[in-house]
């Protein structure tokens, strides 16, 4: 029997009324034909097919308990869903839910992994584009739920796909941006590491005409300086960031994030006329795209903003305004961070304000907090502010002291915890 | 109850946008495809699709050509006995999926390559 066409190259010449002797000797090639000429009469184009492959995966996942996605696809009943059709729809799933419902998302992208890999150990491997499309999702979205170790160990694998690319440079320096982005989670906090796989992924990203990348890359590089609290490095690249981004096709949400970063920089530096400029800008843009707690945080970086600018009774119910929102989001971490803020900037602007009961609240609510933080963050974080208390108290509160304070617990939700230590020279015992 | 030929789906709202849902489920697509299809934003099918708005003439129109109808053509009626007549095309279509997955990843990628091609060589509707 001669040896069979590819299916494409068959498809082309039955198309074309091309006569094929091979059809006479091969049934498989016949049952092929005759099922793509009866999909090319029943589908107009591709979207419908993948549409009714969308409908089998549909009643697998229907059937299927959600504990049980990952690995359901490798039933022996499902081997006929082993096909690139599968695994593109698999990870579109898991990116379409990836904000709404991570978890089911992450179930989703594992199947998308799992059933590349049985097409690979079948010999049928799918794209090695599509392989690594999966692993870079896959490994994403365990970042997103925490898993920071297995999302480098699958953003490894993804390395040695990245190989089989075309664009392999291309590719490995978006894994290298990926890496960076874990490398700069608070849980592994490599700051060092995230900064040097940043500006690698930027260099070749450059070069590769990949804008929208470079720029994150450099969005990322940024954010790790400032957690060094090298906020005049990271000036210049987010100045850089708000120029490029949208034209690099960066969302406009990514913009008004750059926006203000780059005004709590500013914050920093004490330049309060440029931050309260780029606070407002990421305010504004947030507001457009509706994004009420991003943009109650960013109106909270003006007010800090002019604070600092000596106009702190302006700002009094701005501060509470936007720390509100935030309560109200279910973001306590982040809510006593912005409470200290207030705490800060009331004692700058009066050594004897009386902030007795917003550390009292700050204290109370850092205690109980129920979020996803570490049970040994939410600890620390709550002994720091049980020490502010107390201080407050005893109307020994200074501004040095809430600022000392403040800053050990913003360094605490980005960084590994570290036990809190009160500043050298508190006379004053827990 | 509409009398009718072929069997009829489970549920017929009577209302348009209901129906036009039924239609576009009946053929697989997506909102966004009807979208495409109908030159239309996605937002606009939806808000037809759950009855948010009631559809211009010039929607309506648009609606209708993507289906390959005439406006007049677009009463519950009529769109009830399309929804009918489309569940059973996707019943074959669904079993010539199945035979085409039973057979391999090549063929399967082949197939839409192919329908790619077909459907890029064809005039876009108006």
């Amino acid at each position: 029997m001669s040896e069979c066409p590819h299916p494409a190259k068959l498809l082309q010449l039955v198309s074309d009324g091309e006569y094929v002797p091979h059809l006479r000797e091969c049934e498989k090639c016949r049952t092929f034909v005759d099922a793509a000429t009866k999909a090319v009469r029943a589908f107009s184009d591709p979207s419908e097919l993948e549409a009714a492959v969308r409908v089998q995966i549909e009643e697998v996942l229907r059937d299927t308990p959600e504990r049980r996605w990952s690995s359901v696809f490798l039933d022996s009943r499902n081997t006929h869903l082993h096909r690139s059709v599968v695994v593109r729809d698999l990870r579109r799933r898991a990116d379409e839910l990836s904000g709404a419902n991570p978890r089911q998302a992450l179930s989703l992208s594992a199947a998308a992994v799992n059933v590349s890999d049985a097409m690979v150990a079948a010999g049928n491997p799918p794209a090695p584009e599509l392989r690594f499309d999966a692993l870079k999702l896959h490994s994403s979205l365990l970042r997103e739920m925490g898993a920071l170790d297995e999302a480098l160990s699958v953003l490894g694998r993804a390395w040695a796909v990245a190989d089989e690319t075309e664009h392999r440079e291309q590719y490995r320096a978006t894994l290298s941006l990926c890496g960076a982005i874990i490398y700069a989670e608070p849980d592994l906090a490599n700051f060092r590491e995230a900064i040097n796989l940043a500006e690698a992924a930027a260099t070749v990203l450059d070069v590769c005409g990949d804008q929208r990348r470079a720029v994150i890359a450099r969005h990322t590089k940024a954010y790790a300086l400032t957690v060094m609290n090298r906020f005049e490095a990271a000036v210049p690249l987010l100045r850089g960031v708000v120029d490029e981004i949208v034209d690099a096709g960066g969302s406009a949400h990514d913009a008004a994030i750059a926006h203000a970063l780059l005004a709590l920089c500013y914050v920093r530096l004490g330049l309060y006329g440029d931050a309260l400029d780029h606070a407002r800008i990421a305010e504004h843009m947030h507001v457009e795209l509706r994004e009420t707690v991003d943009a109650a945080r960013a109106a909270h970086v003006a007010a800090r903003a002019i604070a600092g600018l000596g106009q702190f009774a302006a700002v009094r119910e701005e501060f509470t305004r936007t720390a509100d929102i935030v309560f109200q989001a279910g973001l306590f971490d982040v809510w006593c961070l912005l409470r200290l803020d207030y705490i800060t900037a009331a004692l700058a602007d009066d050594g004897g304000a009386d902030v007795r009961a917003d550390a009292e609240g700050v204290a109370r609510v850092a205690m109980t907090i129920g979020t996803t933080e570490s049970t040994q963050r939410r600890r620390f974080t709550a002994e720091a502010c049980n020490y502010l208390r107390l201080i407050a108290t005893r109307d020994m509160l200074t501004y040095e002291v809430a600022e000392y304070v403040r800053n050990y617990v913003d360094r605490n939700a980005k960084q590994k915890p570290v036990k809190f230590i009160p500043p050298s020279g508190a006379d004053f015992t827990m | 109850m509409l009398s009718s030929p072929v069997p009829m789906p489970p549920q017929q709202p009577s209302d348009f946008g209901g129906l036009v849902r039924q239609l576009r489920d009946a053929r697989g697509w997506t909102q966004e495809k009807l979208a495409r299809e109908a030159d239309l934003t996605v937002t606009s099918v939806s808000n037809v699709e759950r009855g948010a708005t009631k559809p211009s003439a010039e929607t309506v129109e648009k609606i209708a050509a993507a289906f390959g109808l005439r406006p007049s053509e677009l009463d519950p009626r009529r769109l009830a006995r399309l929804v009918a007549e489309h569940a059973i095309s996707f019943t074959q279509r669904r079993a010539i999926t199945r035979l085409l997955l039973d057979i391999g990843e090549r063929e399967v990628e082949a197939v839409i390559a192919f329908l790619d091609e077909q459907s890029k060589r064809k005039p876009r509707p108006k």
